[in-house]
């Protein structure tokens, strides 16, 4: 099995965030190869997705220390800091490719942790892997935090490990900054990260049967991740608020009709087509149909319905046509002058 | 990547509500396997299962109205799981408190036991979407054995100075919640109403003859997440 082996990063732990994001994104999309995603941020303090920025980081301290606050959209994980210390090692696989012989979760996770477990432990360490995708602990002290998310298929996996943390700036920039540690200190010399680098990749291969590839970032993947940074993780309300924006695009249309459509629901879905025609570039549109998610395909890991059309659905309004978060025709079968002029009133704005 | 529906034309078959085969395009007339209407349908299941306009745009409560109203078959669980099938139910959800209800008083209409009419059916919903989302927990009474108690009760037209009307419900939500207590959790609305209807079966069968498929159920909604798996008496891999 070939995997591409990526080493980008970026000085901006924001811009990070988001080729972290459109690396997954751009699997998604089309791009061929499982990534294994080996790198180091500068100081930040990375907030869970659902994480209240008040009870989890001394903004105060951040400032004044220059450690970035940035959210990531992992819905599995906590928040925690890192610096040049800290070594990140990314996974963003179709987990059936990868684990043909397991649709356990659990267990993915856990066979992803053993390469960094390994290396840990040929230096001394013996780790705990606990078994819902937490941390990696030593003796009840955080080594290495873990995130997860899933789209689709696919599973996004970051292992983020102190191998020279600075844990005094650690406690410092967090809330509940205590209960961590670094290989270097479990060793009590200094480890160094290229060597922790080079051990988990051979690691890697070794466990997975993978030949690696080493490429950098696509041009989709640039492209993905300068769209991101600007809409979502160079932005307070997504950092501080946790307000992700619904759509890559300008305006989302989203669609809720009856399973299988009625003559209503086939009419809407052409006159919102007609609409968006010459939109595309700038306007989303997914449709959902009721009791059978996405394109009446179920509803697929990391694609949500807006808040407007899960209400919607909640109260069985069907057809509902709901732009770019709030509803904006329900049971009706609008023209499609009436819905170009309502995207064009959300382009506006 | 595949396209969206958003890019692509509509597909030409979709899966039929109630036993999932694929459906294709077709242009004759055909009966709604849930409100009886007849109309051109648009998409019609080899089994001959169709769906109309209506019933697909139907609200929880309508569609159980409706169906409840007009259908012909007597087993209270079969009327249930047709209903259940559809997607204006929730996986879990009050609805199944007054889906309990009005599918025993359809049942006990349709095997000639007594006569109930659209009124009744209106009153049982009406009553059974009184217990709050997880008044299971929150009561200690699951909405769904309650519904057994309103039906038999609408049936027998108990009220606070009934004798053996009254217990008679009284003792059906009992041995309704008995038998939900003992799956254990997390509650699963599809095992609790599969339970209370058993009990109500049994009572039909045992005090008036009445015959039902024999068998242990099999849940059709089986693995959605929180699915109580292999603890469930209805589970079947």
């Amino acid at each position: 099995m070939i995997c591409r082996i990526l080493r980008h990063a970026s000085p901006d732990a924001s811009m990070n965030e988001a080729i972290e994001e459109a690396i997954l994104l751009a699997r998604h999309e089309g791009q061929p190869l499982d990534t294994v995603h080996i790198w180091q941020n500068g100081k930040a303090a990375i907030l869970a997705s659902n994480a209240d920025v008040r009870t989890s980081v001394d903004e105060a301290a951040c400032k004044s220390s220059e450690v970035a606050i940035v959210r990531r959209a992992a819905s599995i994980g906590r928040t925690t800091y890192q610096d040049d210390g800290t070594l990140n090692l990314t996974y963003v696989i179709d987990q059936k490719r990868f684990f043909p012989d397991t649709d356990s979760l659990t267990e993915a996770y856990g066979r992803l942790s053993k390469p960094a477990v390994e290396v840990m432990s040929s230096l001394g360490v013996s780790v705990e892997v606990p078994e819902y995708a937490a941390s990696l602990v030593v003796e009840g002290r955080t080594i290495a935090d873990a995130w997860v998310r899933f789209y689709y298929d696919l599973m996004f996996l970051q292992l983020s490990i102190n191998v020279q943390t600075d844990l005094n700036a650690q406690g410092r920039a967090l809330k509940q900054g205590t209960g961590f540690t670094t290989l270097s200190r479990e060793v009590n010399r200094t480890v160094e990260i290229e060597d922790v680098q080079r051990a988990l990749i051979q690691s890697i291969a070794k466990h997975f049967g993978v030949a690696f590839q080493e490429e950098n970032l696509s041009p989709l993947e640039k492209k993905l991740a300068g769209r991101l940074h600007q809409i979502k993780y160079s932005r307070d309300d997504w950092n501080f608020e946790g307000k992700a924006p619904l759509s890559l695009k300008d305006v989302l249309v989203e669609v809720y009709v009856a399973y299988p459509p009625t003559k209503s629901c086939r009419q809407i879905i052409e006159n919102v087509g007609s609409a968006t025609r010459d939109l595309k570039d700038r306007v989303e549109t997914r449709i959902w149909m009721r009791g059978k998610g996405l394109d009446g395909h179920g509803s697929p890991p990391g694609m949500p319905m807006s808040i407007a059309l899960t209400e919607a659905a909640k109260q069985a309004i069907v057809p509902a046509v709901v732009v770019n978060g709030e509803l904006a025709f329900s049971r009706d079968v609008p023209s499609a002058e009436h819905v170009e002029r309502k995207i064009l009133q959300a382009l506006e704005r | 990547m595949k396209r969206t529906l958003a890019e692509a034309p509509l597909e030409e078959s979709f899966e039929c509500l109630v036993c999932d085969k694929v459906m294709l395009r077709s242009e004759q007339t055909s009966t709604c396997s849930y409100c009886g209407k007849s109309e051109v349908a648009d998409y019609q299941c080899p089994d001959g299962h169709y769906v109309c306009e209506e019933c697909r745009l139907s609200t929880a409560e309508q569609l159980v109205k409706t169906t409840c109203n007009h259908t012909k078959e007597a087993d209270p669980l079969k009327i249930a799981n047709l209903l259940m099938k559809h997607p204006a139910i929730s996986m879990h959800g009050t609805e199944h408190h007054y889906l309990t209800s009005c599918a025993i008083l359809a049942s006990m209409r349709n095997l000639g036991l007594f006569d109930i009419d659209p009124i009744q059916i209106d009153k049982a919903a009406a009553l059974a979407r009184m217990p709050p989302l997880g008044s299971c927990a929150l009561w200690g009474a699951c909405g769904a054995a309650i519904g057994v108690g309103i039906a038999f009760s609408r049936a027998l037209k108990a009220n606070i100075m009934s004798g053996e009307e009254r217990s008679i419900a009284l003792n059906l939500v009992s041995e309704s919640l008995r038998e939900i207590s003992k799956l254990g959790g997390p509650r699963c609305c599809k095992a609790s109403v599969i339970l209370s209807l058993q009990v109500a079966r049994k009572f039909l069968a045992e005090r008036y003859g009445a015959q039902f498929d024999e068998g242990n159920p099999i849940c059709e909604f089986k693995n959605v997440e929180p699915c109580l798996r292999k603890s469930c008496p209805f589970y079947h891999e």
